[in-house]
C-alpha cells in the first residue's frame, strides 16, 4: 500500500480541496444560463437546445449538437473534465386506483408498501456529458434508485467521435458511436431512449409484454456501436451492431443480467435508423424507420439466461423488430408550439424448437404496438399532452403469463391499451432567473388509463383484477443541477 | 447600435444579465482557479466555433432555416457583427443565449468571428452564396464550406 508521507498528504488534500472547490465552482457558475453541464459547456440556456426547456424535446439545434459529437460551445469556467459533472433527482407521489401488493413492484421489504400511493424517490443521476476531446463527446448516466430496486447502474452511456465535410455542396455531418443500447444514438422522442413519457412510475404496475428495443432501453443490458451520417440537414441515415453485455461485464455496469429482463441478444444483432426530415418556415416534419434483427435467448418465466439453460442445448430463437415513426410540430407563435408524433413498432419471433418442446412457447410470435401523441407547449414552459398506446399480439402463455395476481395474463395475451394525459411546469432553463444557472426543475403530472391490460378488460390476471384497478396518478418532480 | 431599454421587462432583464455577471465575476475571484484571465483568448478555432456553435441558431452553414431560428449571419458587416457580439458579451444587450454563448470570447475572437461571417460564403443546395460585404483587405477566409 502507497505509505503518505505528510508533504505528500498535505499535497493530497490540497488538491482535493482544489478539485473539491472547482466542481462546486462548475455548478455555480452564474453566466451559464442553466445547470447541465451541457449548458455550461455552451454558455446558453437548457431552452436553446430543448423546446420545453428540459430534455429530451430537441431542438434543431439541440440535435446538431448531438450529431456534432457534444463538443460546441466554450463556456465552461473550469476545465471539461469537471464540468461534465451534473445530477438529477426524481422523486413522486404514485396513486394506483387498486393497491398493489407487497412484493409486486419492491424488491425488498424494508420499503415494501400495500398502499394505494406511494411516495418514492424514483431514481438520482450523476450525468458526466460533454466535451472530453476537441472532436469526441460522451454522455453517461448513472442511476441510483433507492427504493424500487436498490441498484446502482449505468443507465446511459454514449460515447461519439463526429465531424463534418462538404462535397461538391453537400453539408455532410458524419460520426462513431459506442453505447449501451439501441436508440440511445437517436435525437427523436419516437425512438425508445427517448420516447414519452419522459418519466413514468417506479410504483405502477406496466404490462408484461413490452417491444424489444423497449425492453433493450429499459434495462440496458447490450452494447453496441454504430455509424451514422446526415446530409444536408435532411437526410439520416446510422447502423451498426449490438451484442449482449457479458454477465460480468453487466454486473459490473449494475444490471440483473441473470434475471432475465430481456430477450438477451446471443452473438450480434444490426440495428439500422434512416428517416428525413424537413423545415418549412414554421413546419417540421420527419418520416423513419429503425429496427433491430438477431438471434436471442427469450426471456422465458422461470428461465435464468446463463443459468438455467445453455444457448448451446437450447438454440436460438431469431427475432426482428421494424418501427416506422413520424414527427409534427408547428411553431404558431412566439409562445405557441405544437406537436403531434407516432410510432408504430412490429416485433417477430421465431422459437428455438427446443424451447418450444419443453417450454411450450409458440413457433412464432408477434407482437405490434401503436403510440400516438399530441402536445401544446406555451412558452417553452406549460405543455399539455395526450397520448394513446394499443398493443396487440400473439397469446403465448410461456411468455406472458408469469402465473402472479397483477402482473399475470390468464390468457396468454400481450393486448395493452391505454391513454395518457399529462401537464408539465417547466420554469427555469430559458435563462431568465437568476437561478436558472443553479438548477433546473420539471414539475410533472400524468394519468394513466387502461381500458385492456395483459390481454383483458375484465379479470385479466385470472385472479379478479381488472384493467382499471391499474389506472396511475403520477405527480413527479425531476431537479437537474 | 447599442440597445436602449424601452419597457420594463427588458430593463429587468439587462439588469439580470448585469447582476449574473457581478455575481460570476465574484465567483471567479472566489473560486480563483483553472480560470486564468477573464477573457482571455479561446483557443477553438473559428471555423470551428462557426460551425459548432454559431450554426446551431442560425442554421446550417449559417443560413437560418426556420422561423423561430437566429438571423442571417452570413455575409454581415464585419463592425455590425462585432458591435452586436460584444454588446451580448458584456450585457448590453439581452438574449438568453447570446449572453452565454459571448461570455468566454475576447476582443480578438469577437472581431475573428466577424471577420469571418463577413467575408464567408456558403453554397448550399438551393440557396444562392451570399457575400455582399466582404473585404478584400481582410486576412479571414474567403470562402468556407462545411
Amino acid at each position: 500500500m502507497y505509505d503518505f508521507k505528510r508533504k505528500d498528504k498535505l499535497s493530497f488534500v490540497l488538491k482535493a480541496s482544489l478539485a473539491l472547490l472547482a466542481f462546486s465552482a462548475s455548478f455555480f457558475s452564474s453566466n451559464a444560463y442553466a445547470t447541465a453541464a451541457f449548458s455550461r459547456q455552451t454558455g446558453e440556456s437548457c431552452a436553446t437546445c430543448h423546446m420545453q426547456g428540459y430534455g429530451p424535446w430537441l431542438t434543431e439545434y439541440g440535435t446538431k449538437f448531438k450529431l456534432d459529437g457534444y463538443v460546441a460551445g466554450d463556456a465552461a469556467k473550469v476545465p471539461t473534465l469537471l464540468n461534465n459533472f451534473s445530477a438529477e433527482i426524481v422523486s413522486s407521489v404514485t396513486n394506483v386506483a387498486s393497491a398493489v401488493p407487497q412484493g409486486t413492484y419492491f424488491q425488498n421489504s424494508k420499503y415494501a408498501s400495500n398502499a394505494q400511493t406511494n411516495v418514492l424517490n424514483d431514481w438520482d443521476a450523476i450525468y458526466y456529458t460533454g466535451r472530453v476531446l476537441p472532436k469526441v463527446g460522451v454522455y453517461f448516466q448513472i442511476n441510483f434508485t433507492p427504493q424500487t430496486s436498490r441498484s446502482i447502474s449505468l443507465s446511459m452511456a454514449d460515447m461519439r467521435f463526429a465531424d463534418h465535410f462538404s462535397f461538391e455542396g453537400h453539408n455532410v455531418q458524419y460520426g462513431i458511436t459506442a453505447n449501451n443500447a439501441p436508440t440511445m444514438s437517436d435525437t427523436w422522442m419516437t425512438s425508445f431512449a427517448w420516447m414519452y413519457p419522459y418519466t413514468t412510475s417506479s410504483g405502477a404496475v406496466a404490462p408484461n409484454a413490452t417491444p424489444w428495443l423497449q425492453q433493450l432501453m429499459a434495462s440496458p443490458t447490450s452494447v453496441g456501436m454504430t455509424a451514422y451520417t446526415k446530409i444536408d440537414n435532411h437526410w439520416y441515415f446510422e447502423a451498426g451492431g449490438y451484442s449482449n453485455q457479458s454477465i460480468a461485464m453487466g454486473q459490473g455496469f449494475g444490471q440483473a443480467m441473470n434475471l432475465g429482463a430481456n430477450d438477451a441478444i446471443v452473438g450480434g444483432a444490426g440495428y439500422w435508423r434512416v428517416y428525413w426530415d424537413q423545415v418549412f418556415g414554421a413546419h417540421h416534419i420527419m418520416f423513419g424507420s429503425y429496427g433491430l434483427t438477431g438471434n436471442v435467448a427469450p426471456n422465458i418465466a422461470g428461465q435464468i439466461p446463463g443459468q438455467n439453460y445453455s444457448v448451446a442445448t437450447t438454440g436460438t430463437s431469431s427475432k426482428q423488430e421494424v418501427n416506422l415513426d413520424s414527427n409534427y410540430s408547428y411553431m404558431m407563435d412566439e409562445k405557441n408550439m405544437f406537436m403531434v408524433m407516432w410510432r408504430y413498432t412490429h416485433d417477430s419471433i421465431k422459437n428455438a424448437a427446443y424451447l418450444q418442446t419443453n417450454n411450450g412457447v409458440n413457433a412464432s410470435d408477434a407482437l405490434n404496438n401503436d403510440m400516438l401523441m399530441g402536445m401544446w407547449t406555451y412558452e417553452k414552459t406549460y405543455n399539455l399532452a395526450f397520448a394513446w398506446n394499443h398493443q396487440w399480439g400473439t397469446a403465448d402463455m410461456a411468455l406472458y403469463n408469469n402465473g402472479s395476481p397483477i402482473t399475470g395474463s390468464a390468457n396468454g395475451s400481450p393486448n395493452s391499451n391505454s391513454f395518457l394525459v399529462e401537464v408539465d411546469y417547466i420554469p427555469f432553463g430559458k435563462g431568465k432567473f437568476l437561478t436558472d444557472p443553479y438548477f433546473n426543475m420539471r414539475l410533472s403530472l400524468q394519468y394513466w388509463a387502461y381500458t385492456q391490460f395483459n390481454g383483458a378488460t375484465t379479470n385479466y390476471d385470472g385472479f379478479g383484477r381488472n384493467a382499471g384497478q391499474n389506472n396511475t396518478t403520477y405527480f413527479v418532480t425531476n431537479i437537474n443541477f | 447600435m447599442q440597445m436602449t431599454p424601452h419597457n420594463t421587462i427588458q430593463r429587468t432583464l439587462i439588469m439580470s444579465q448585469k447582476l449574473k455577471r457581478q455575481t460570476s465575476l465574484w465567483m471567479f475571484l472566489f473560486s480563483g482557479i483553472f480560470t486564468g484571465p477573464l477573457q482571455a483568448d479561446v483557443d477553438t478555432p473559428v471555423e470551428d466555433t462557426a460551425y459548432l456553435l454559431c450554426g446551431g441558431c442560425h442554421g446550417p452553414n449559417n443560413i437560418r432555416t426556420m422561423e423561430d431560428m437566429g438571423p442571417n449571419i452570413i455575409g454581415q458587416k464585419k463592425g455590425y457583427i462585432s458591435k452586436q457580439l460584444r454588446a451580448f458579451r458584456d450585457g448590453k444587450r439581452s438574449h438568453p443565449s447570446m449572453n452565454g454563448a459571448m461570455e468566454p470570447y475576447s476582443d480578438k475572437n469577437i472581431d475573428d468571428l466577424a471577420s469571418f461571417f463577413a467575408n464567408a460564403t456558403v453554397d448550399l443546395p438551393g440557396s444562392q452564396s451570399t457575400n455582399k460585404n466582404s473585404d478584400p483587405t481582410d486576412p479571414s477566409p474567403q470562402k468556407h464550406e462545411h
